[in-house]
């Protein structure tokens, strides 16, 4: 595969929630599905074979949809980094859930070209009982390392966590600092082509979350692309080539890292 | 911008598609395959965390299968009298208790398989087929403590093997499929309905009344033998005993209808999943 096309693509990304009355129902699943076949079968059917739009195709739940997300579109060159600004609730969440496949957008598509890691929450798939090298086997895999990968990283990783006294030991008697710590080094040595970023990962102590900002600037530095979330604005000018911001789930602005973050600050007092 | 490094080849493979849900879905086995890793690691941290903290550890998987042929022999082969075509009647029971218990066993493990680890469903993409076969394929541990337990047995009453063990393989893989295909409906409707998780216990109760667990199946008149085909686990544990023990009437040409039976539930049981799998970040 050439690099002459970019490393990342997006047009029109969307997603939309259906906010219930009391709770939240995907409009397109099979929950809408149910209500509808015990409410009136025959259109169900329809609904079956026709286009699954999320449209109001059922009026009768009480509620309405949200978009969380709209017309997103951008696009990215091989080694660029992209940091991406926004309230909290903005949608910059939604948005790197989308890339990363955790769900699937309502409309819009992108294409991502190479391996894609993503850092975005430390320590989830840890489990309590297992010591904290065998969550760094499990939780490695399911980033996406081989298991000979996560073997060659593993004293890396291990010091890079700080918690090499305890690393033999299970999980739950570990203080919440160390688990972020532990689950921030697995996630910081994934190497792959492209990285999504959310810096809330960096946790820890003042100097733990030092070595984490250090550690996402070496990563952005490395010619990896970069889609990089941050509230530290500093940061989020230093690391990023570009960047975008997120308002109410549109892309409100494109441009150099100085101009976004200094629209955003002027509605800083908004949120 | 940064420069751009020449060295780094990238995989075609590895193109990401990101669009929304439509029409018929596919299945993409073969990234299943590839992440094959996950499957076994998330085998092992069950069967890891399953028994830490327990003082009777892994001998749990002789001690149920166990104590049930124990209560069977008293009630079946003591109280009411049942033919076992003259098979020692906690042979009989064992032979299947083995397979079942690792049937109910791997499809209770998968109904809940999804809610268990929704924190890995919310927050990183792995192709979540990968949960459901984890559990299935987890459960094969109990599953080979327990046969250890009926060889035991089986030496102890003299029960010398024929060559017909050779074909056991085959009903161990039909009961691993029976079970994945059960489970790929459950736990992807478990994600929005509960209720699942909830009925599961009385409909394993149920379907053991309905499975030669504890009589034989010969003992179902002729004219019922087909709708008693429609349960696989029917066919698996006719085969279990019909390769284990001596004397036992084999698979019938009613197999068949268990055969198609499952690979019906499997192939439909993957289509659902895969188009139920899109909403389960949202839903869970």
């Amino acid at each position: 595969m050439s690099f002459d096309k970019p490393a990342i693509v997006a047009e029109g990304l969307g997603k939309s929630y259906w906010v219930g009355g009391h709770k939240l129902i995907d409009s397109m699943g099979m929950h809408a599905l149910v209500d509808r076949a015990l409410t009136s079968p025959g259109r169900v059917v329809t609904r079956l074979i026709g286009q699954k739009k999320p449209t109001s195709h059922y009026p009768e739940i009480p509620g309405h949809m949200k978009w969380a997300l709209r017309n997103v579109s951008f696009s990215l060159e091989w080694g660029e980094v992209l940091g991406i600004v926004g309230h909290n609730g903005a949608g910059k969440s939604v948005l790197l859930k989308l890339l990363s496949r955790i769900t699937r957008p309502t409309e819009g598509h992108a294409i991502l070209r190479g391996r894609v890691g993503s850092m975005l929450e430390a320590g989830t798939s840890f489990h309590g009982e297992l010591t904290g090298r065998e969550n760094i086997q499990l939780s490695g895999a399911i980033l996406g390392m081989r298991r000979s990968e996560i073997n060659r990283r593993m004293d890396e990783i291990i010091e890079f966590s700080q918690v090499e006294e305890y690393i033999d030991t299970p999980v739950k008697r570990y203080s919440t600092g160390m688990v972020l710590r532990l689950g921030f080094s697995v996630a910081a040595h994934l190497d792959t082509d492209i990285m999504l970023i959310d810096e809330v990962l960096a946790v820890g102590d003042q100097q733990f979350k030092r070595r984490c900002i250090d550690k996402m600037r070496s990563v952005a530095k490395s010619g990896k692309t970069v889609l990089f979330v941050s509230h530290d604005m500093d940061v989020l000018k230093d690391i990023s080539d570009r960047a975008i911001l997120i308002r109410e789930g549109s892309l409100v602005m494109k441009g150099s890292p100085e101009d976004v973050v200094e629209e955003h600050l002027k509605n800083a007092g908004r949120s | 911008m940064a420069p751009v490094n020449s060295q780094r080849t990238i995989d075609e493979r590895h193109t990401t598609h990101v669009k929304p849900p439509s029409g018929f879905p596919t299945l993409e086995l073969g990234e299943v395959w590839r992440n094959r890793d996950i499957v076994l690691i998330l085998a092992v941290r069950d069967i890891k965390v399953r028994y830490k903290q327990s003082f009777a550890g892994i001998s749990w998987a002789i001690i149920q299968p166990l104590l049930t042929m124990i209560v069977f022999t008293a009630v079946f082969a003591g109280v009411v009298e049942v033919t076992t075509h003259d098979a020692p009647y906690p042979l009989f029971s064992l032979a299947a208790l083995v397979p079942w218990s690792y049937f109910v066993h791997a499809i209770t493990k998968a109904t809940s398989c999804l809610v268990t680890d929704q924190n890995l469903i919310t927050r990183v993409y792995f192709p979540r087929l990968v949960l459901p076969i984890s559990a299935v394929v987890g459960g094969l541990v109990d599953f080979f403590i327990a046969f250890a337990l009926l060889v035991i047995l089986l030496v102890i009453y003299g029960s010398a093997p024929t060559l017909k063990i050779l074909l056991l393989p085959f009903f161990l893989l039909f009961t691993i499929l029976t079970a994945l295909a059960l489970s790929l409906w459950l736990s992807a409707i478990n994600v929005q309905y509960r209720d699942v998780n909830n009925a599961l216990p009385f409909f394993s109760q149920v379907l053991m009344f309905v499975s030669p667990v504890a009589y034989p199946a010969s003992s179902i008149p002729e004219k019922w033998q087909l709708l008693y085909a429609l349960n696989p686990m029917a066919t698996v544990i006719n085969g279990f005993r019909w390769a284990l023990l001596e004397n036992q009437p084999g698979p019938g040409i009613y197999s068949l209808v268990s055969v198609a039976v499952v690979l019906i539930a499997l192939f439909g049981g993957l289509y659902f999943f895969r188009w139920q799998e899109d909403r389960f970040a949202d839903v869970v």
